[in-house]
């Protein structure tokens, strides 16, 4: 969320000159504040995780140190390889799954969500369809689906873009349809055709939309992903390794705790980079979306 | 548009005439209609003319014979789906929603919280599916701390979102008044945040339903719509799957039908603004 | 700098001293980045006078207006409100506050609108029947009977601006601070509230503080114009403005008026020009 409210208005006060000096110095002294919050909230996760340990006097078996998940990943395994590169390795499968999936979902999302927002009767036989199939559980067409299209990863990218793509079309309904009409009138009074209208007009005033179905899409990608290694026949990615970690919980918890911590880290890693893009394009936006 | 010396513009029956709304739901549920319709009918034909096979995919027609023949035994499964949803959500809401109350005047405390909620809104929760059955057991507890570790980030944001948005104006006005931190609370800040709290729901009670049966899909018992989803797709039973499957979206648009409707009937003063 | 007029001589028709604001410093923000928004500041206001602040805009007219309110805290020299600090007269409800914006809350009826303040107050000695019975006098008195059910949604952004009048006179406090009420309103609608507000401060014994930037309104409506300079806000002169009461439209078309006008566009004209 981006929780960026504007400091109490003091009425309208100093030059520009003045404001933006204001503006760099409390953006700088922000980000600082930022960082070092984050820190703070790492410090107090790994506290936690530690105190909690402490408190239900846990076994490994339940909740290892945090040390112990972390000597871990440089254990070798089976194959003479570090586990954070063994780790690494499905992590980057499911990877691809999840961005190939996230790209066809975001060309395919952006196609019917301008199409349901300028075609009233399309938007109408089709938006309750878009909400509702985000009840369809993908678990159940996963294994379909694996039996029909292989095990390879594009079945998986597939059902990764299948969850990805109803956030964006939603989104971009949305952004498309919600243009002013003091906005319409104006660029009608430019003369300016249906493409320029939609180019100039439609698409920028979606695009803060857009972003927030995006960031949403991209968790979301990881996650049907995931779901899909998980029926039977599937030998690489993220959640393979989660399950076969599972199996072997009692042995080696650290290695669930670790499979775990590195689809976390995909999933973070997917919206950040969403992020970025999105602080890239809307640079000159006003930052306030709802996520 | 109205000037003040004319009450009139302002008068009763500003509301759509009653046969303009029949017109209204009409358009809202013709088309849908039209296309539910159609797709069933593609999807049959299809099956036909292609000879898809019926492990792969099975005819509409056979997806609900057997679907009203096992209804008894879905619709049990579902309660119980249902159950570990409801449970998940209404403990992920307590979580959300109060840590936002909890937060929402302290900027420091708000803002570390989001950090938190938009890390695990970012997070494969189901991942974690396997940690919780670790801690919680394999039955419905499990499954209801992870429905409850995706919904709680979600209606934390908007919640905290809607209690920040209350009219600064608003705000002096209630301090004007001089009155109590409770009294604005209750007064002011949680209507405003009303509207948001809703749609935040909106979208936890379809997450809450499919976390739920991704989460019995990891394991245990068999008697709720994941376990049944696992155990007849590991027997390729794909006729089955299906009717599982068509009752899990019947539960999750119908709870995010119930939820829309109170959103109506609750912020009607909202709704009628935005709907013009 | 030039002064017309002492800001210590003694009101037309006052007895006793409403706000007394001696001195009276605000700065906004700390070290290097902070702004002087009001300074030197020495301004009695009369119980029962009518006041205007007008200035070009950062003059930190509302600054005043917030500093008596309790909204805001001075940075230096001391504000009164009925010989209390601005702080106790909050927590004694001796003023009602009326912004720009009406402010209403959308989710309540105009009746439950303006009954806000006593729901919040808890005035001893109000029953159930003395409550309705205000209520519905003020309604009657700012010209809404009949608009008790309806939503502040459906009315014009005049009768909006008389919802919020009468909630501020609802608890009957004996001071009126209104920043810029009318500010968002058509000429037209305009021109009726000046009138009526003049109508019923006489009925209803108040002080009003007003902050405008309008002119003719000042001169309309107020016993003294204090003319403010920007940057910081400083008092550039009072002028008493000598029509007789009651004003109508009439007064309007008065040679004094015209000649009061001109001299508080020419001070206006003076304080902006030490801005330049």
């Amino acid at each position: 969320m981006s929780a960026r409210v504007t400091s109490q208005a003091s009425p309208s006060l100093g030059g520009p000159g003045r404001l933006a000096v204001l503006l760099r110095s409390e953006r700088l002294r922000s980000w600082s504040a930022r960082i070092g919050l984050i820190l703070i909230l790492i410090a107090l996760f790994l506290g936690g995780w530690e105190f909690l340990k402490w408190v239900t006097d846990s076994p490994r078996t339940t909740l290892p140190h945090f040390h112990e998940v972390f000597d871990y990943l440089f254990d070798i395994d089976s194959q003479g390889n570090t586990q954070w590169l063994a780790i690494g390795r499905q992590l980057e499968v499911t990877f691809i799954e999840a961005v190939t999936g996230l790209a066809v979902a975001t060309v395919a999302g952006f196609a019917a969500g301008t199409l349901m927002a300028l075609s009233r009767w399309t938007g109408r036989g089709i938006m309750p369809f878009v909400i509702g199939a985000q009840t369809v559980p993908i678990v159940a067409i996963a294994p379909a689906l694996v039996i029909w299209l292989g095990t390879g990863w594009e079945t998986k990218a597939l059902i990764a873009g299948f969850l990805a793509f109803f956030p964006i079309a939603v989104a971009t309904a949305r952004g498309i349809g919600d243009i002013s009409q003091d906005s319409l009138d104006l660029m009608a009074s430019y003369g300016a055709s249906p493409t320029r209208v939609f180019f100039k007009l439609r698409v920028p005033g979606a695009l803060p939309y857009i972003f927030t179905g995006l960031e949403v899409a991209a968790a979301f990608s990881v996650i049907g992903a995931i779901v899909a290694e998980l029926p039977v026949g599937s030998q690489e990615g993220i959640g393979v390794k989660i399950l076969t970690s599972q199996q072997y919980f009692s042995l080696e918890p650290e290695s669930l705790f670790a499979s775990i911590g590195g689809a976390c880290l995909l999933g973070g890693a997917m919206v950040s980079m969403v992020r970025i893009v999105q602080l890239i394009v809307l640079r000159g936006h006003r930052g306030e979306t709802i996520s | 548009m109205t000037t003040d010396a004319d009450p009139a513009a302002a008068a009763p029956g500003a509301g759509p005439a009653d046969r303009r709304d029949w017109g209204r739901y009409a358009g809202l549920i013709v088309p849908p209609a039209l296309v539910f319709v159609a797709a069933v009918a593609l999807w049959e034909a299809a099956v036909e003319v292609f000879e898809i096979q019926r492990f792969l995919l099975p005819r509409p027609s056979e997806i609900v014979s057997l679907f009203f023949e096992d209804f008894s035994r879905l619709i049990n499964q579902g309660r119980n789906t249902l159950g570990v949803a409801g449970r998940g959500l209404v403990l992920g809401g307590a979580i959300g929603i109060g840590l936002a109350a909890l937060s929402f005047r302290t900027r420091w405390m708000a803002e570390g919280l989001g950090i938190y909620a938009a890390v695990l809104k970012a997070v494969p929760v189901i991942s974690l599916a396997p940690l919780t059955v670790v801690w919680f057991g394999i039955e419905a507890g499990s499954k209801i701390a992870t429905v409850s570790i995706a919904t709680a980030p979600i209606l934390f944001t908007f919640t905290l979102v809607g209690l920040r948005r209350a009219d600064p104006n608003a705000q002096e006005l209630m301090r004007s008044y001089a009155a109590g931190r409770l009294r604005t609370f209750w007064s002011l800040h949680v209507p405003y945040a009303l509207p948001f709290f809703f749609s935040g729901l909106k979208i936890s009670v379809t997450i809450a339903m499919i976390v739920a049966i991704i989460s019995e899909y990891f394991g245990g018992s068999f008697e709720n719509l994941g376990g049944y989803i696992r155990n007849e797709a590991n027997n390729v039973h794909t006729v089955e799957v299906w009717t599982a499957i068509v009752m899990a979206c019947a539960l999750g648009i119908g709870l995010y039908m119930i939820v829309a409707i109170i959103d109506r009937f609750v912020l009607r003063w909202h709704s009628s603004k935005r709907g013009g | 700098m030039t002064t017309t007029d002492s800001a210590s001589e003694t009101p037309p028709t006052a007895t006793q001293t409403a706000i007394a604001f001696e001195q009276v410093r605000k700065e906004f923000g700390k070290g290097r980045d902070a702004t002087l928004a009001v300074d030197d500041v020495d301004l009695a206001i009369g119980e029962r006078e009518f006041v205007s602040l007008i200035g070009p805009s950062g003059c930190g007219k509302s600054t005043l207006l917030r500093l008596a309110a309790d909204l805001i805290e001075p940075s230096g020299g001391s504000v009164l409100v009925k010989g209390k600090s601005p702080r106790q007269a909050r927590l004694d409800r001796d003023y009602g506050f009326i912004f720009q914006a009406p402010t209403l809350f959308d989710w309540r009826t105009v009746w439950k609108n303006v009954a806000l303040p006593l729901e919040i107050m808890r005035i001893p000695g109000m029953t159930k029947q003395k409550k309705q019975d205000e209520i519905e006098r003020l309604l009657g008195m700012v010209g809404l009977d009949g608009f008790e059910k309806h939503r502040p949604y459906q009315l014009s952004g005049g009768m909006q601006q008389r919802v919020s009048l009468a909630r501020a006179l609802v608890f009957r406090p004996s001071i009126l601070l209104m920043d810029e009420p009318f500010g968002a309103l058509d000429e037209i609608t305009r021109d009726r509230m000046n009138l009526e507000l003049l109508r019923i401060w006489s009925e209803t014994h108040t002080t009003i503080l007003f902050v405008t930037h309008s002119i003719p309104e000042a001169v309309l409506l107020s016993g003294r114009v204090v003319v403010m300079t920007a940057r910081p806000g400083r008092v550039q002169s009072v002028i008493p403005i000598d029509l007789p009461y009651p004003r109508t439209t009439e007064v309007e078309e008065s040679t004094r008026y015209y000649e009061l006008v001109t001299e508080v566009r020419e001070a206006l004209g003076e304080a902006m020009a030490g801005d330049a």
